[in-house]
């Protein structure tokens, strides 16, 4: 029996070390801190329309009738006030050859860095035709300049470069692999960068331009000289790491 | 009395004993390899597996039979208490899970499922309960410790699958396998080699029989830490190991009375020491931490104990308030002080300012969720002295905590 009270003595003693692993155990559950993830968020802060002073290359009669009449036409763009990722369009007296340009500047607002995939059309009813002979001459990005010569319902902008929209100031995961922002490694080699740059509010944003030229085959019925078009293109930004396949890369 | 071994017909058949032990042992090698992954595992799991343990408690029946040790009138109180035992095991278990959680059974429990699965667990049940009695009763004829652990150690391992152990990659790991299942399985192991030497393979069939029974076919099933289940799964089966022996020899008249009570005493003690050392070293949701300066003064003195309710996950950091004592942790020191302000960035989570009550300025650095181990809850005054005498001035960086 006394063997027994031994025994027991030991394995009460076992018992109560495992409750010290237990507690010491416990205390290094780690409490994930939820951290907000990163907000992407672009709008446009500024829209404008400038009509096409370069008539030399149109030798159109048709246009030069237009001309004539001495009809002005006009067209304005704003940033649209329900969703500022669109800039609205309107274009008035449109008539074949006649061109203009949409100017807007786009900006990140968000705090994850974001690239500009594609531009969305999308035409009000009543103008919907209008897209097939509106045509989108070039597009110029930041210093980059796409041409197109395809009307806007057949245009294919898929095939881009992606833009950069950096964001100012935050330091994310993505930062780390932009140029200029090094990743800190505990190493002594690859040497710790310079001090982080200073941030450039400009960066953030981007000016894009739209050449538009209304079909010069177009006829009356097709475009109608007094009727009022109105259309929107709207910015498709996606995360900077964001290859569309669902995956997320940091080795861009 | 008549001395047993002068009228045992059969003799200890060593030849048979490493039979059997070869047999079992091959019976967990073939589990174990990759032979079993070769067949279909509905087959192999619910018929081979069926087919074999019946066919080693046919061979073992056939065995000349050898008889337990206690005594013949007593077999059947000796049945009646393996159903006692292994009715007291189920609601200790269910208490904890009540205390620790509960869940719903994983088993099937289609009339299809119960059918097969009583098949599969009682042939290995039958199997391996005859195969214990056969060698313990053949191995000792006193109560022999030794040889009832060996057994117990045996059919222990040879209970639990190899890739068990395989799988062990830490010491945190090692600590949990031996305290949540090779401790209380060698438990139950022994307890159940004593009962097969009083009363024979039918005492730990019931034993087993119904305490498996009840895990497979209970629609909700205790779901314990591995600290719980340790408690449990060790101390049930070695505190009735205990009783029983008060219980049968008491019956047969060979001790007396009174040491029943002192054995519950002792099982008693043996608990309460043990939740109280567990209390103390932090394995409960509320534990106590000494006070060691007086930057909490005049609520808290140095040499009162707090108790700290454990903050676990971000549900407990957002109950937090302003005007809350917490105990976080800082340069391997914990420090315990009031919540002067929330900071909830956007990018940088949630930070907590501090102060002590009795500091002339706020803590330098704000507090993050990672760093904090809890909040305290209550105090009690001057419990603590012994642990400061004992600690020395040195451990306290008091720079960092008053000022």
């Amino acid at each position: 029996m006394k063997r027994a009270r031994f025994l027991l003595l030991a394995l009460v003693v076992a018992i109560m070390m495992m409750g010290a692993g237990y507690a010491y155990w416990s205390e290094r559950i780690e409490i994930k801190n939820t951290v907000n993830t990163g907000e992407l968020d672009v709008k446009f802060t500024e829209a404008d329309v400038k009509v096409d002073d370069d008539y030399e290359d149109l030798l159109d009669k048709k246009e030069e009738k237009h001309r004539s009449k001495g009809a002005p036409w006009v067209a304005k763009a704003e940033v649209d006030s329900k969703d500022n990722k669109k800039v609205v369009v309107e274009v008035k007296n449109m008539y074949p050859g006649a061109r203009f340009t949409v100017e807007t500047k786009l900006k990140n607002t968000g705090t994850i860095h974001a690239k500009l995939t594609d531009i969305e059309f999308d035409f009000e009813h009543g103008s919907k035709d209008f897209a097939k002979y509106l045509i989108l001459k070039e597009i110029k990005i930041g210093d980059k300049t796409y041409e197109s010569d395809k009307a806007v319902n057949k245009v294919d902008l898929s095939d881009w470069e992606v833009k950069l929209l950096k964001t100012s100031g935050l330091r994310t995961n993505e930062a780390e692999n932009v140029e200029g922002v090094q990743p800190e490694w505990g190493w002594p080699w690859p040497p710790k960068p310079d001090p982080e740059p200073q941030p450039d509010p400009d960066e953030d944003t981007i000016d894009i331009e739209y050449t538009f030229e209304i079909d010069r085959n177009a006829t009356e019925n097709q475009v109608k000289e007094n009727a009022t078009y109105k259309f929107s293109l709207k910015a498709i930004v996606r995360q900077l790491n964001d290859r569309g396949d669902g995956r997320i890369r940091f080795d861009e | 009395m008549i001395r047993q071994e002068k009228f045992l017909p059969t003799r200890l058949s060593k030849t048979r004993c490493f039979i059997l032990i070869l047999l079992l042992i091959i019976i967990y090698t073939v589990d174990n390899s990759s032979l079993a992954n070769n067949v279909d595992s509905f087959v192999y799991v619910y018929v081979i597996k069926p087919i074999l343990w019946t066919g080693l408690a046919l061979i073992i029946w056939r065995f000349p039979q050898i008889r337990p040790k206690g005594y013949l009138k007593l077999r059947k109180t000796l049945y009646i208490w393996a159903m006692n035992f292994a009715i007291i095991y189920i609601i200790i278990n269910f208490g904890a899970g009540l205390i620790n959680g509960l869940g719903l059974s994983p088993y099937d429990h289609s009339i299809r499922g119960i059918l097969i699965n009583i098949v599969f667990v009682g042939s290995m049940l039958i199997g391996r309960e005859l195969a214990r009695s056969y060698l313990i009763n053949s191995f000792t004829k006193e109560e022999n410790y030794l040889v009832f652990m060996l057994i117990a150690l045996f059919m222990t391992l040879t209970d639990i699958p190899l890739s068990r152990f395989i799988n062990l990659e830490s010491l945190k790991d090692l600590v949990e396998f031996i305290a949540e299942h090779l401790a209380p399985n060698f438990a139950e192991n022994l307890f159940a080699g004593y009962l097969v030497y009083l009363g024979g393979p039918l005492t730990s069939i019931i034993y087993f029989g119904i305490t498996k029974g009840f895990h497979w076919l209970s629609p909700i099933l205790p779901d314990l830490s591995w600290i719980a289940a340790a408690l449990v799964g060790i101390l049930s089966p070695v505190f009735f190991m205990i009783s029983l022996q008060n219980i049968y020899y008491t019956l047969a008249k060979q001790i007396k009375r009174h040491e029943e009570e002192s054995t519950a005493g002792w099982i008693v003690t043996s608990i309460v020491s043990i939740l109280i050392v567990w209390f103390a070293v932090g394995v409960f949701p509320i534990y106590p931490s000494v006070i060691a300066t007086g930057s909490m003064e005049p609520g808290i003195k140095p040499g009162d104990i707090i108790l700290v309710k454990r903050i676990t996950d971000m549900e407990g950091i957002n109950a937090l308030d302003v005007g809350d004592i917490i105990q976080f942790e800082r340069d391997g020191v914990l420090i315990s002080h009031r919540i002067i302000e929330i900071k909830n960035g956007d990018k940088e989570g949630t930070s907590f300012i501090t102060k002590g009550d009795n500091n002339s300025s706020i803590d330098p650095e704000p507090v993050k969720p990672a760093n904090i181990r809890g909040q305290v809850v209550k105090t009690v005054p001057k419990l603590g002295w012994p642990t400061l005498l004992i600690k020395s001035r040195e451990d306290i960086p008091l720079a960092n905590i008053e000022f």
